[in-house]
């Protein structure tokens, strides 16, 4: 019962995970600074500083999930390449 | 169901012997809810509040507090020279077990509930309803319902490395209820409100009693068996 | 179901619940208009609301799974139930991060006794005493046993713990709230939270799948070695159950 090499590759392993994560995060970057002014300009009505803090709210709120949801999809990603080590030695 | 009945009896005759003998168990937790209500006179500022106004909460807490000291031991006994194994030998059903040890922890438990209301009533000046039978009924209610998950959850928390530490953290979150419609209820009748008042509460703290007991009734078997 | 029909479903979940995870990222960034009272604060809610209803669903498969598991005594149903459980604590402490964050520039505190935030806040401790109780355990059987039964009495127990913290609250009136999620709501904001919801879904059944086909390979994997290390006893590798 061993696993097939065509099996085991359907799996995000973990190096395919650090490499689209090298690649996201750069991009999550440059999307926030593109929407910072566009969020800033959704509120015109309010006061500067006002409004640097909601962006803070927000970023922080957003930052916080994407962490823990990229954090658990390496965590499960690193299980997988460890068990599969296991399998094959 | 005779038979089953005398089980249980012969389970929970069993603890409160031990328990007779030794007075542990009674002792601590009769010694906690007394100094507790020391504490407790030092930490309020009488000038600012009147320790009566926060009775019902307290009782409720300081029983939460006492039971989870005396529940933690409910299997203290048989964890030593492999007593549990005795136990379960024995041709005694899982939930008649479990139902036993209930029903010694209530004795216990109610014991402490009363002391601890007389505490308050003695050291704070809480005035007791003329009639107290729906007090006891909301204590009592409540007293069950904490102990049927409380001897649930030590069952579980004996069989682990982290003990009683690992009870409250089991148990805290899930006496919401219990300690929401407890004190509640507690507080209306302390308050002199008429019985029918609090009945909405004693429904709830019926349920989650009842809730509770059957948890126990059908899972207490899982915990045990090996 | 075989590890590579659960394989090839996380991979197919996974990919939809990216792109409209991206889908719901531009909505609520470029396309979805500002809430009048609140401000911007207030795009944290197309996270905050599909994070919670995760969560919940999340704790509802713990339960299931729990409960069968003591039933049927299916090493598999318990694989399930951890994994639900991991993604259930993980939802829940993005519902605890960002409620507080919203709530302090909404409400102007950052933490209120709002019903729901409350019930999340106790839904994380039980899944934490789940956990707890596991890995405190020597005996791996046992300490399955142990957590499966928190999970059912936990979920018996919700609720008696929602119509308490709701009960609490009509005791003790609150400022009054905005409710966003009104009737009043705009019918963009509406569009944008329910991407949201099906985005984050998928996701966590997505990872829910490949957490539990890591269980499931791990459990293989001790089969293995174990008949490694004592040929005789059981089985030889060959003959060890499948994954």
């Amino acid at each position: 019962m061993k696993l097939r090499t065509s099996d085991r590759s359907i799996f995000l392993s973990q190096r395919m995970i650090m490499k689209s994560l090298r690649v996201l995060l750069p991009i999550v970057a440059v999307g926030f600074l593109l929407v910072l002014p566009e969020l800033l300009h959704a509120q015109a009505a309010g006061q500067p500083g006002r409004q640097m803090r909601h962006f803070w709210h927000v970023f922080a709120a957003y930052a916080v999930a994407w962490a823990l949801l990229f954090g658990w999809a390496v965590a499960i990603a690193r299980r997988i390449a460890r068990v599969e080590d296991r399998l094959k030695g | 169901m005779r038979e089953y009945l005398g089980q249980i009896r012969a389970i929970a005759a069993k603890d409160l012997r031990v328990e007779f003998r030794t007075k542990e168990r009674i002792a601590a937790m009769g010694a906690f809810v007394v100094l507790t209500a020391i504490l407790f006179n030092y930490a309020v500022d009488r000038t600012v509040v009147h320790p009566r106004e926060l009775a019902a909460g307290m009782i409720w807490i300081v029983i939460s507090l006492a039971g989870l000291l005396g529940l933690g031991r409910t299997f203290e006994l048989e964890k030593e020279d492999g007593a549990l194994d005795g136990l379960l030998v024995a041709p005694v059903p899982r939930d008649a077990l479990y139902l036993g040890k209930v029903v010694a922890n209530t004795v216990l438990l109610a014991g402490v509930t009363a002391l601890t209301v007389a505490v308050f009533a003695l050291f704070f000046q809480v005035r007791l309803p003329g009639n107290p039978l729906p007090l006891i009924g909301v204590l009592l209610t409540g007293t069950v319902g904490f102990v049927a998950l409380g001897t649930l959850f030590s069952g579980i928390t004996a069989g682990t490395r982290m003990g009683d530490t690992l009870l409250p953290i089991l148990l805290f979150p899930l006496l919401v209820p219990l300690i929401t419609f407890g004190a509640a209820a507690t507080a209306d009748l302390l308050a002199g409100l008429s019985p029918g008042e609090s009945a909405y509460s004693l429904r709830v703290l019926a349920a989650f009693t009842l809730v509770a007991l059957t948890a126990g009734v059908g899972l207490f078997r899982f915990i045990v068996e090996d | 179901m075989s590890l590579r029909t659960v394989r090839w479903a996380g991979v197919v979940l996974g990919f939809l619940g990216v792109a409209l995870t991206i889908l719901f990222h531009w909505q609520v960034f470029f396309w979805v208009p500002t809430e009048a009272s609140m401000g911007i604060v207030q795009r944290i809610f197309y996270i905050h609301l599909p994070a919670a209803w995760v969560g919940f669903f999340a704790f509802g498969i713990v339960a299931l799974c729990s409960a069968v598991y003591l039933w049927l005594g299916e090493e598999k149903l318990d694989h399930a139930a951890r994994a639900a459980a991991e993604g259930g604590m993980i939802f829940t402490t993005i519902v605890l991060t960002s409620g507080p964050l919203w709530a302090r520039l909404a409400w102007g505190t950052w933490w209120t006794w709002e019903p729901r935030l409350t019930l999340t806040l106790l839904l994380w401790f039980i899944y934490l005493g789940y956990f707890l109780v596991r890995s405190s355990t020597d005996n791996l059987d046992r300490g399955r046993k142990f957590a499966a039964v928190v999970g059912v009495v936990g979920a018996l127990n919700i609720p008696l713990i929602h119509m308490s913290v709701y009960w609490f609250r009509s005791l003790h009136p609150q400022p009054v709230v905005a409710r966003v999620d009104g009737p009043q709501l705009h019918p963009d904001m509406a569009t944008t939270v329910f991407t949201a919801l099906g985005a984050w879904t998928l996701v966590f059944l997505s990872l829910f799948l490949f957490r539990y086909a890591a269980a499931r390979l791990e459990a293989y994997a001790d089969r293995v070695e174990a008949a490694r290390l004592n040929p005789t006893r059981s089985a030889t590798p060959e003959e060890v159950m499948a994954p």
